[in-house]
């Protein structure tokens, strides 16, 4: 009977108290953590919600606009440029980049020497851990219009020289070529570990069926790389968008290079319009919110 | 597929294969490359070991950096109870720096920075009023040239800076001084802006079709090219009164149309095949520039074979206004927390002073070539002997006497010279640029007069 009672009053004791088995450390961590992501983000997209109602530059007090700011976005030309600037950037990029990956992951997942492997994505990789800046001016190098090296190269095969970044048709592509270059190795990698994924008996099967190496690539491993594919494009949309130093320092004439990132900074911290500076940024935030929920739902949706 | 795999080996590999490359990289960049991005920002340096610590932000340009440390380390020297650190930050980084800092209460106690980035705020929110500190404005003008104590709003007639140096812009022609002595052309005697472009156009070189030697780039200079002929020919291209630009006007029209010309006329002086406004001084390093306007700062450190010098850029032929707008000033403010510690606050006005004597600034023009602003200085006969003081002393005799600024609040002029390049380039029309510039001048104009609560000062 005593047992009975014991079990009852532990029984509705659980009911009452539903945290009694919650660690105290696992509630200090969490609202640890939760103190971190509020002071880390959200306080501060709150004040740039805040500030992207106002006219202010640091020093003087803020000057309420209301929707000024958004409205002058939506009829803003250097705006409407930077974002084209940035969806030719991030498109171009992103087909280009994860292509030439998935084809070099290809390549070398075909190669039977394991040290041909490491070899190979050794060599791809190592753009990846050249700090940004170094590449930067490498490549800045590399385009100069006199004695720059490819032009140079280009004289040797007596082909034309070229401006590279002097000219506002070619400064674009020759970031986008800078910006593959960089991130070849990092998505090869992936790619490749998702190539390894696949089962090798399902490729044996097939192999056995008659298809070659376009059949299996494109009824077998792509699609079962969907959820990498996926994963990359994600990344990459969001990368792109958000991409600055590239551009900061490799300047193309005009208004021909200038992104959504560095038309942010140069209103924040050139032209001192902080609030208008926090409207842009919020449409571009808005923008990657579009763009990863509606990728999120085209992947769901194909997966169903 | 990656059986045979093992991961750190991988790593390894790919870190030591990384460092080569880097090590490689280095060699080009160092080796090879003359690139004119700022060199990281570089270790401060602490002068005295006083009771009192003092910061000083400069930006990271040796002549400017040795002048602040030099005047720290003089008034160390003089017996001072101070610790005064002298911390060089790269330009872009000063810029973004400065006024979150001043916001934020943590900026250094005297700051050198650039009119231009004080324009679109309320300089005396940002500053500490410097009436009373350093002299009255009348007394300042006994030592400094009085139009550069007038580039700024002065709220209530005081003074937030002390004017330091000025590059100068279009006001001075930089040019190849080989060049010139092996074409026979004596670069002081072009008394007329169309007689510099008649050296310019001698000293082009066209290979095969392609411009080989540009003889005049103004590329880096449009707007400021542009803005002070209209001013020379009797327009005007701004109201202090209601904050409006006009560069599409007659004389605007007439200006661009001037370096249009000069780029895609008959006999050009430039081609963006070349150079462009972002790689113009690295061209110019390599001797493919004759002359160019980027500033007289870029005297002082070329690559010594282009053997550079400097000019007053001659007036216009057509000029009925002798005027010229140097546009930016460096200058040197001090924090307003120093007004809450009056022992720091006079350690940091003597540092200043030590700063601004002559003999100090004369060491300055050792290694900067271009206008000091200090009128004294240059009443000094020692100035003949440092290794850019004549070049300095003739560009600022002639430049701060008929300097006039047009007191805007735009901060960033510079997409404003991107509609005139573009122009240049002929990308779009003359009409459609300067409407552009227009457009864009304005809208900042405006935004910066509503956060100020503008009042004419």
């Amino acid at each position: 009977m005593a047992a009975t009672v014991t079990r009852k009053y532990q029984a509705s004791s659980k009911t009452i108290r539903p945290w009694h088995n919650v660690s105290g450390m696992g509630v200090s961590v969490a609202l640890l953590l939760l103190a971190y992501y509020g002071v880390i983000f959200v306080y501060p997209f709150y004040r740039a919600i805040w500030l992207s109602f106002h006219n202010w530059d640091f020093i003087v007090d803020p000057v309420y606009v209301g929707m000024r700011n958004y409205d002058h976005v939506v009829r803003d030309n250097y705006f409407w440029q930077a974002a084209k600037v940035t969806a030719i950037f991030s498109v171009a990029e992103i087909v280009i980049a994860l292509t030439c990956a998935f084809l070099i992951a290809l390549g070398i997942s075909q190669l039977s020497s394991g040290f041909l492997q490491r070899f190979y994505l050794g060599l791809f990789y190592i753009p990846v851990v050249i700090p940004s800046i170094v590449s930067i001016l490498l490549w800045r190098f590399l385009y100069l219009p006199n004695d720059g090296v490819l032009n140079g190269l280009l004289t040797r095969f007596g082909l034309p020289q070229q401006p590279f970044l002097n000219s506002s048709d070619q400064a674009l592509w020759c970031i986008i070529a800078m910006v593959v270059w960089a991130n070849l190795g990092g998505a090869s990698i992936i790619f490749f570990a998702g190539i390894n994924e696949v089962s090798i008996d399902l490729l044996e099967a097939a192999k056995l069926d008659g298809a070659g190496l376009w059949r299996q690539t494109k009824d077998i491993i792509l699609p079962l790389l969907r959820p990498i594919i996926f994963y990359q494009v994600v990344v990459s949309v969001i990368a792109t968008v958000q991409m600055f130093e590239q551009f900061y320092l490799l300047t193309g004439p005009g208004f021909s290079t200038r992104t959504l990132a560095v038309y942010t900074y140069e209103l924040g911290f050139r032209t001192l319009n902080l609030g208008y500076g926090a409207a842009v940024s919020i449409f571009i935030f808005l923008f990657l919110l579009i763009a990863t929920v509606i990728q999120f739902q085209r992947f769901l949706a194909s997966r169903d | 597929m990656f059986s045979h795999s093992n991961r750190r080996t991988f790593l390894k590999n790919t870190a030591a294969a990384s460092a080569a490359t880097i090590g490689f990289g280095s060699t080009l960049r160092y080796g090879l490359a003359q690139d004119p991005t700022p060199e990281p920002t570089v270790a401060p340096v602490s002068v005295g070991e006083g009771g009192t610590e003092i910061s000083i932000w400069v930006q990271d340009f040796g002549p400017i950096v040795t002048a602040y440390q030099e005047a720290a380390a003089n008034y160390v020297a003089a017996g001072n109870d101070v610790k005064v650190t002298v911390q060089p930050i790269a330009f872009a980084d000063l810029l973004a720096k400065v006024l979150p800092s001043v916001a934020a209460g943590n900026e250094a106690d005297i700051i050198m920075g650039y009119t231009d980035w004080y324009v679109a705020t309320d300089i005396s929110r940002l500053f500490l009023n410097l009436d009373g500190l350093l002299g009255t404005q009348a007394e300042l003008e006994e030592t400094l040239f009085p139009t550069t104590l007038a580039t700024l709003d002065m709220p209530e007639g005081s003074i937030y800076y002390l004017p330091l140096l000025a590059g100068a812009r279009s006001a001075v022609t930089t040019y190849n001084g080989a060049m010139f002595q092996q074409a026979g052309i004596d670069a002081t005697s072009l008394a007329t802006w169309e007689n510099l472009v008649e050296a310019g156009r001698e000293l082009t070189v066209m290979e095969g079709g392609r411009m080989t030697v540009a003889g005049l780039s103004p590329v880096s200079a449009a707007l400021s090219l542009v803005k002070n002929w209209v001013w020379q020919t009797g327009g005007e291209f701004y109201n202090g009164e209601t904050g409006e630009w006009t560069l599409a006007t007659a004389e605007g029209e007439a200006s661009l149309a001037r370096l249009i010309d000069l780029g895609s006329g008959d006999n050009p002086t430039y081609s963006y095949d070349l150079l462009s406004v972002d790689n113009e001084f690295d061209v110019w390093n390599q001797g493919k520039v004759a002359s160019h306007m980027n500033g007289a700062w870029t005297i002082g450190v070329s690559e010594e074979a282009v053997e550079a010098n400097g000019i007053p850029t001659p007036l216009l032929a057509e000029a009925t206004n002798e005027v010229v707008y140097p546009e930016h000033i460096a200058v040197t403010t001090l924090s307003r927390r120093l007004a809450d510690d009056d022992t720091k606050l006079q350690h940091c006005v003597g540092i200043v002073q030590e700063l601004y004597k002559p003999e100090s600034l004369i060491d300055t023009t050792n290694q900067y070539s271009g206008l000091l602003c200090s009128k004294a200085l240059y009443a000094d006969p020692k100035i003949e002997d440092t290794a850019f003081g004549p070049v300095s002393k003739l560009l600022a005799e002639s430049v701060w006497p008929r300097a006039h600024f047009p007191r805007d609040h735009v901060a960033n002029q510079a997409p404003a010279g991107v509609e005139l390049d573009r122009a240049m380039r002929g990308e779009i029309s003359i009409q459609e640029a300067l409407s552009n510039a227009d457009a864009y001048l304005n809208d900042q104009e405006q935004q910066a007069r509503e956060r100020i609560g503008h009042v004419n000062r």
